[in-house]
């Protein structure tokens, strides 16, 4: 009726928590991709019971806010339609990930309050939620941009093994970015309301709406700014060019930076977060 | 063999931070640093509570040791030190073992899934794999008795069937320390009696048994050892026939 060897029962590793380190639990919770991958499809099922669309509806609302904006801008900046709409999608779509993994992840553990102090899961899994969810959320809207890249006929134009690329250095660094903005929302409840205000601010400081090259190429809001390299790492082979050196290096290197302030968030708040959560 | 799965504790305390007195917030930490006392004096404003003091404890194979004491007294505290989930503020926990651990019916489960797709969940939480999970959810859906019920969504459940289905689903792991909070008293007389059949199963099984309870009954039916836990330390530890007398009087 039961089973009579409790150690066949696959990854038993992670029913410890205390005595292990975070390196151990970092491993651990990448064993565990199953089940963050699953908590990111409950949380988007969950969220869209009984709707027709489902995570639809988010890239239908992406696709509309294209189709308006573009319609705009393109004579605000005086730059064909055609054009315009491919590079606000990919921005939009890309600037969307970012922001939404932003937020969510400040309340990444504070949301899993009642598994965090029930299961000896480690914490790891709780953020990999966020980014798998958010990652999910992204692939529905990469349907969009692909309906228009279609309809503008710029398939062909895709850089497949660069923006591939692009991509996994934008999960790594949204990895990195969701565990430290986890770690501090856990503790100070504040946080979230500042990271959605400042993220609020950045859209419009990042080229999302506005092109690269109508400010000056050694301007801050690009050079300082890691969401640029960010963004542009995925845009540019989507839209046909090659990342330039520079904006590579910068997105790796950024992306280095945010895995290590995650990790060490991390390590430093793991022994507090379930007393805080 | 014995060495094989215990659980000791050598002055474990706990204290908890208590949020509400001294908000959390990044400004409060900021003008902490203005005022030029920085952060070791923030640490120091925060208000804890020590919930557990100094607390040694050994467990061995075949202990069912009932955890009584009033409320506040550090109980559920202690439950989540031994299932590992509050890390010890001073000293250490070493276990041996799987530890399945409940402290309320619910599990963490999602309400709007069913009884039956739940089981998948909890087991995916507690990392059971699948083909495992499939082979024991057979024998959990027979387990909870709830029949039809398996198919509907759990918040249609009153708490006598989610605590039916939350103690099918931990015992059925057959952990080596199973770790409870009294939430099993919600269960009706026939399924009081046959969870503690299981109980005991498990016991025999020279596993270790720990449960938080009110429930003088319970501690008689199902433990061999009490632990007495008063404003957070240990009043008492061995057993439950050796009690002195006015330790804990509801069991003398």
């Amino acid at each position: 009726m039961r089973m009579s060897s409790p150690s066949k029962s696959g990854s038993q590793r992670l029913m410890r928590l205390t005595p292990t380190n975070a390196f151990a639990e970092l491993r651990d919770s990448l064993g565990l991709w199953r089940l963050w991958l699953n908590m990111g499809w409950s949380d988007i099922k969950q969220r869209y019971r009984n709707s027709v669309l489902g995570p639809f509806w988010l890239a239908s609302g992406l696709a509309l806010t294209i189709a308006g904006l573009s319609l705009l801008y393109s004579q605000i900046l005086r730059v064909p339609f055609t054009d315009f709409a491919p590079y606000l999608a990919a921005g939009l779509m890309i600037w969307t990930y970012i922001a939404s993994t932003a937020t969510e992840s400040c309340h990444g553990y504070v949301l899993a309050d009642g598994l965090i102090k029930s299961l000896q899961v480690p914490y790891f899994v709780y953020i990999f939620r966020v980014v798998a969810r958010n990652l999910i959320v992204l692939g529905h809207n990469l349907v969009v941009v692909a309906i228009i890249w279609i309809v503008f006929g710029k398939v062909m134009d895709i850089k497949p093994l660069e923006t591939l690329a692009g991509l996994v250095l934008l999960a790594l660094f949204s990895a990195g970015m969701a565990a430290l903005f986890a770690s501090i929302g856990a503790i100070f409840k504040d946080f979230i309301q500042i990271v959605s205000q400042v993220f609020q601010i950045l859209i419009f400081v990042t080229p999302v709406f506005w092109l690269t090259k109508s400010v000056s190429p050694r301007s801050a809001f690009l050079h300082l700014n890691p969401f640029y390299y960010l963004l542009e790492v995925v845009r540019e082979p989507l839209l046909g060019q090659t990342p330039s050196a520079f904006v590579f290096m910068g997105a790796v290197g950024f992306t280095i930076a945010s895995l290590i302030a995650g990790f060490v968030a991390y390590a430093i708040s793991r022994k507090s977060v379930v007393f805080y959560v | 063999m014995s060495s094989e799965r215990l659980i000791s504790l050598r002055g474990v305390t706990i204290d908890l931070p208590v949020q509400e007195t001294r908000a959390r917030s990044l400004r409060k930490a900021a003008l902490g640093i203005a005022v030029g006392g920085v952060l070791m004096r923030s640490r120091n404003d925060q208000v804890t509570v020590r919930a557990l003091s100094q607390i040694n404890m050994d467990a061995h194979n075949g202990d069912r040791i009932a955890l009584v004491g009033s409320n506040g007294a550090g109980k559920s505290t202690l439950l989540r030190v031994l299932a590992g989930i509050y890390p010890p503020t001073e000293g250490t926990i070493t276990t041996h073992g799987v530890v399945s651990a409940v402290f309320d019916s619910s599990l963490g489960l999602d309400m709007n899934l069913s009884g039956y797709e739940n089981i998948a969940v909890a087991c995916r939480y507690r990392g059971i794999d699948r083909a495992t999970m499939e082979s024991l959810r057979p024998s959990i859906v027979e387990f909870s008795g709830l029949g039809g019920f398996i198919n509907l969504p759990m918040r249609t459940y009153s708490l006598g069937m989610m605590a039916r289905l939350a103690f099918a689903i931990t015992t059925s792991m057959t952990p080596d320390i199973l770790v409870m909070d009294e939430w099993l008293a919600t269960g009706d007389a026939a399924f009081m009696e046959q969870a503690q059949n299981r109980l005991r199963e498990l016991v025999d099984e020279a596993r270790i048994l720990i449960l938080a309870t009110h429930s003088m009954s319970l501690v008689h039916t199902l433990c061999n050892k009490v632990a007495v836990l008063d404003h957070g330390r240990i009043a008492y530890f061995g057993p439950i026939a050796d009690l002195p007398p006015g330790v804990y009087p509801p069991l003398a």
